[in-house]
């Protein structure tokens, strides 16, 4: 079996998990960070990749770090691929989850970033655009940022609408510093 | 000067942002999944393009340029130009829409300029009239037209046997230290005043050696109509390997806009450009290095499968533009290092087989004294034929025989006297010949001077000199000719062929000058 098909099955095993017990949104939202976290930190990235040491103790590193953090079924599954050597596609997970959680539900998650909290009718009419524009439906996963001064940011299907301030001002800043006249070239 | 006012000041930043338009952009954005060696894997750009500007986003908020290469179904390879160590797993990258491009415009002539256009001589920012993608698509057949002006490099043995046209490409390829560098900058200090820009593109080379190239530009006054892209042998991979499409597209500006800087037409005649591309070998080393931490698969001497395709891309950018596209044109002159003379290595015989000839340099005849040392056996010029002057043909034409005839007998020389007469007189000719295409560094010749001084060779005027009094001939026969008889260089130059009255005239200037040379000889 190709690795790709291995991670397919064990993303689909993973969404099988997470809806029995009603767990898909923890899991969705955690997703990333056990990849991110392997990959950010060099020593754990080698501890779980190194082959000369005991999957007894890869599945104790991963408990520990991530027992409390995250759901009991990423856990279960990402301890599975630590010991079968495939420390390196987590991430693959992670993709490949969302991909089959969204054929399977037949819903997109859009994360949206704002200063401050979303009111209702914001909401809404959010959820409305964004659906139109996918042309499937669509769920909000809201975070509050201040650094982002204002504005909004929406990340969706591995895109980022970018109307933040900071973004904007970041636009001018680079106006302003660099001359990029005209003239065809 | 104008008075530093508030409202002044407000006026300058308002046209600045004037074009700056506020918009909400969408762009894709992927994140770095392992990063080393200057290459970073991505994860998250599905939509990026081949060769496409990511920008990486450090931890502190800082800018880095990356460049799109391997594009594989969950992942994108792509190598940082710079800021290699600022990078870390996690950070995120985005996709910029834009293929890889450098500023371009009548703003960086004179200028030393990085691979990505930012200038490297400390002479302050360059007014960019547009930019370029350093990939660009090679005109077709139809947008061409067959080289039939000449390029002259001031070097005798070249503009005489290997002649070179624009819009052609012409390889200079020899070992280390046989004079390869000092071709190609002969021939651009030749242009001054000949309406041909240049852009000399130094990669792989140590900082100091490029310095003492624009050094000795400057000092010939040749910086004024050059461009010097510089990848020097401390800089990053990548910046080598784009080094020679940058200073292509940076040429490329010139042959494709007029000079009001609106885009060539038959009406708007485009510039013509010389590429000197210093060195490939090294380009290659670079793609290799680049090639290999993106784990693309190894072939002949580790290089990648694709390396005759970069090279080939590059060099079929050099063109003549047919009239309707403003006859502009570009002419290449890549260079190539052989290592012991072995010209069957994998790079030699790939760009070997891309250009239109090759200019052999031999450390051997370096060290016989022949410089430059090109072997005029071997070098040849598939096109440059039409380029040439018609005086230039009619005297190079027994030139090249001459010499041929000399190197088949050069073997018998050592027999001297044993010989007979006809073969004796053939290696006379030649010994002669070899030591007048003999030239010094940074002193071309214009092209009638070099006509008169063939002829003088040709026709026989210097079989009975001494052969190591033939350069001080020359020299003083051409200081002759410019001081007393100036009318001959100027007829060659109207005419452009060798009529039966320049010969006549030119003739009897030699003999008289040479009445007065065997004079001197015997005193």
């Amino acid at each position: 079996m190709r690795t790709s098909e291995t991670i397919e099955t064990l993303a689909r095993v993973l969404f099988e998990l997470a809806t029995l017990s009603d767990a898909v949104d923890a899991v969705d939202a955690d997703r990333a960070s056990v990849a991110k976290t392997v990959r950010g930190h060099v020593d754990l990235h080698q501890a779980l990749t190194d082959t000369s040491l005991p999957a007894e103790k890869k599945r104790d590193i991963l408990r520990e770090i991530f027992g409390e953090a995250v759901a009991p079924e990423i856990l279960a599954i990402v301890t599975l691929m630590v010991e079968r050597r495939m420390a390196d596609h987590l991430g693959d997970l992670a993709r490949a989850f969302t991909e089959t959680a969204e054929a399977e539900r037949g819903i997109v998650v859009a994360e949206v970033t704002t200063a401050i909290a979303l009111d209702d009718a914001l909401r809404a009419k959010l959820v409305k655009q964004i659906s139109a524009a996918l042309g499937r439906p669509v769920t909000l996963r809201e975070r509050v940022d201040e650094t982002i001064l204002g504005g909004i940011r929406i990340n969706v299907a591995g895109r980022v609408l970018d109307g933040t301030i900071t973004s904007q001002l970041d636009g001018v800043r680079q106006a302003l510093t660099t001359t990029r006249q005209g003239g065809k070239a | 000067m104008a008075e530093i006012t508030a409202s002044r000041i407000g006026d300058v930043l308002r046209t600045q942002l004037e074009s700056y338009q506020a918009s909400v952009d969408v762009r894709e954005v992927g994140t770095v999944i392992q990063i080393g060696d200057g290459i970073a894997r991505v994860e998250g750009l599905r939509g990026a393009m081949a060769g496409e500007l990511l920008e990486f986003v450090a931890g502190d908020g800082e800018v880095v340029y990356g460049m799109a290469l391997n594009l594989d179904e969950n992942e994108v390879g792509a190598v940082l130009l710079g800021g290699t160590s600022l990078i870390k797993e996690n950070d995120s990258v985005r996709t910029t829409g834009r293929i890889v491009e450098v500023p371009s415009g009548a703003g960086m002539l004179g200028r030393v300029v990085d691979p990505l256009g930012q200038p490297i001589d400390g002479k302050g920012p360059i007014l960019a009239e547009g930019y370029r993608p350093v990939e660009f698509r090679a005109p077709g057949v139809i947008e061409r037209k067959g080289v039939h002006e000449p390029v002259q490099t001031g070097l005798m043995a070249i503009d005489a046997m290997i002649p070179i046209g624009r819009g052609q490409r012409e390889l200079i390829i020899g070992d280390r230290q046989t004079g390869k560098t000092a071709v190609a900058i002969d021939a651009i200090i030749n242009q001054k005043g000949k309406d041909l820009i240049c852009v000399y593109v130094a990669i792989g080379q140590k900082a100091s050696t490029v310095a003492g190239v624009v050094e000795t530009l400057e000092q010939y006054g040749a910086m004024d109509y050059t461009i010097v892209v510089a990848a020097n042998a401390s800089d990053p991979a990548p910046l080598q390997y784009l080094a020679p499409m940058a200073g292509c597209a940076m040429g490329e500006y010139f042959m494709y806009n007029g000079a009001n800087g609106e885009p060539a037409s038959a009406d708007n005649p485009g510039r013509h450009v010389l590429c000197v591309y210093d060195d490939l070998s090294k380009q290659a080393v670079a793609y290799r290095q680049m090639s290999l931490t993106l784990r693309r698969p190894p072939g002949r001497e580790a290089y990648p499968g694709d390396v005759f395709y970069l090279h080939s891309r590059l060099l079929e950018r050099a063109v003549k533009l047919s009239d309707e596209n403003g006859a502009g044109s570009l002419t290449a002159l890549p260079v190539i290092e052989t290592q012991a003379g072995d010209v069957s290595a994998y790079i030699p015989t790939n760009v070997i087989s891309i250009t239109d000839g090759q200019i052999f340099l031999q450390s051997d005849l370096f060290f016989q004294g022949v410089r430059p040392a090109i072997n005029v056996g071997i070098s040849v010029s598939r096109v440059g034929g039409d380029a040439q002057i018609k005086a230039m043909k009619q005297v190079a034409g027994s030139l090249r025989l001459d010499l041929a005839r000399y190197r088949e007998l050069a073997a018998f020389a050592q027999f001297g006297s044993d010989l007979d007469k006809a073969t004796q007189s053939t290696l006379n000719r030649g010994a002669r010949l070899v030591e007048l295409l003999k030239q010094g560094q940074y002193a071309p010749y214009p092209v009638e001077q070099q006509v008169m001084a063939i002829y003088a060779g040709t026709k026989g005027y210097i079989d009975d000199l001494p052969v190591d009094s033939v350069q001080r001939f020359r020299d003083g026969l051409l200081e002759f000719l410019e001081n007393a008889h100036p009318e001959v260089g100027r007829s060659i130059l109207s005419e452009l062929k060798l009529t039966d009255e320049i010969t006549e005239s030119l003739g009897k200037v030699i003999e008289e000058y040479k009445a007065g040379f065997d004079a001197e000889g015997q005193a």
